[in-house]
């Protein structure tokens, strides 16, 4: 195979005058790189909020593939009804500021997301046969259930969840 | 004169449909001695209209990033609080290391940023005191909704990643970070460009994080602070038209 002649290096085309380096070894700004991107996500709502959403999106679509008897006692993996219901919560709720702590898939057959503080937890359960509840306990063993669309409306959730967990 | 009136555009220019997603001043002081209980009564101090529940949230954010992939600020927890007002568009956070305040999209003016930053930092003061400032940073994300389709970034962005003429002429996704001196103002531009989801199936989106900031002040007035922000104001506009082409102001007008 013949070789194949490079073109001839041009150092002009490196616009930018590079006047000193002060990279001292690829590990170390490798990291100076992450925690500055830390420190900008987190300085940012809008890029929080924004990588925030993505997480919990790919945290869905990686539950919404679970099998049948995931959980070993027969539970049922979230259909596409509870997905969609769950994304469209997780993007209401991300209107209002508020990112989960953790979603899992639920035993009863469904998605739960969760919103936790210290004392207290929050978790909106969607079902797959297409309703929501909104639970919310604290560490005393305080509990309340709503079922969202009849006994809270869809659009109170996010204030409702703020001042529980305020 | 051609650059006065350049300079004179730059600080009065408005677009209708500008891109910022946020807005960010942030100013940092010196806190040998500050500590969270400095901050625990503060929203005695808070204008109306900030609510202190959102100290629940700023855990909730955390422990989201503590969630996923981006584990390591799990120590940053003590920092301070943070409290949203304005409707849900303004964010203060009050840090022991300082103060940042946001305007989230849609944006205003400048002069609606500086002044609410002002009425903010004054009730930072109240609770720190007379510390000097030793950084002071502003910072806007914007967002490009580009129309689909792109025959090249060129046409509307003038930073971008080039890729060689030897390799595939596709492109799934870039991260871009230049940290580029402003000597004549013995600032630093520190500029993320990356592409990220898009808005709606019809457009790319291009995130242009541009953060301007000065590090290693001693300031102690706060005047010099706002004259500070002044020049990196416009600084950042500079460099945001200098970012972006003709079809973009287009976009955006």
């Amino acid at each position: 195979m013949p070789a194949v002649p490079l073109p001839p290096f041009r150092p002009d085309r490196f616009g930018p005058a590079v006047h000193r380096v002060e990279t001292p070894s690829y590990n170390q700004r490798t990291s100076e790189l992450r925690d500055d991107w830390l420190r900008r996500l987190e300085q940012s709502t809008f890029l929080t909020i924004k990588y925030g959403l993505i997480d919990a999106e790919g945290a869905l679509d990686r539950i919404s593939s679970m099998e049948r008897d995931w959980d070993s006692y027969g539970a049922e993996p979230p259909n596409a009804n509870a997905v969609r219901a769950s994304k469209e919560i997780l993007e209401e709720l991300a209107g209002a500021l508020i990112l989960p702590s953790t979603i899992v898939p639920s035993a009863e057959g469904g998605i739960s997301i969760y919103f936790m503080t210290g004392h207290r937890t929050v978790y909106i359960e969607s079902y797959n046969q297409g309703s929501q509840t909104l639970v919310m306990y604290d560490h005393n063993g305080n509990a309340e259930v709503l079922e969202i669309g009849r006994d809270i409306s869809r659009a109170d959730v996010a204030g409702r969840i703020l001042t529980y967990l305020g | 004169m051609a650059t006065q009136k350049w300079m004179s555009w730059l600080k009065d220019r408005h677009y209708d449909k500008a891109p910022i997603k946020e807005a960010i001043i942030d100013i940092q002081v010196e806190s040998p001695s500050l500590s969270l209980a400095n901050f625990e009564k503060v929203d005695i101090s808070l204008p109306k209209g900030y609510a202190e529940r959102r100290k629940v949230m700023m855990g909730q954010l955390r422990g989201q990033l503590e969630g996923g992939v981006l584990t390591a600020t799990a120590k940053q927890d003590d920092m301070g609080y943070a409290f949203v007002g304005g409707e849900g568009k303004h964010v203060v956070q009050f840090k022991v290391n300082g103060f940042a305040f946001s305007r989230l999209a849609p944006y205003q003016t400048w002069k609606q940023l500086r002044n609410e930053a002002k009425t903010l930092w004054e009730s930072y003061r109240q609770i720190v005191g007379a510390l000097p400032v030793v950084r002071i940073g502003l910072r806007y994300v914007n967002q490009l909704d580009l129309p689909l389709p792109i025959r090249d970034f060129r046409d509307f962005i003038r930073l971008y990643p080039e890729i060689s003429s030897d390799l595939p002429q596709l492109l799934a996704g870039f991260f871009l970070q230049v940290q580029i001196p402003q000597e004549d103002l013995g600032a630093m531009l520190i500029l993320n460009e990356a592409m990220v989801p898009p808005s709606s199936p019809d457009v790319a989106s291009v995130v242009l994080d541009i953060d301007v900031f000065k590090q290693g002040l001693k300031l102690e007035s706060d005047d010099e602070i706002w004259n500070v922000l002044e020049a990196l104001r416009l600084r950042k506009n500079l460099i945001f038209e200098g970012c972006i082409t003709n079809n973009t102001r287009e976009l955006i007008s």
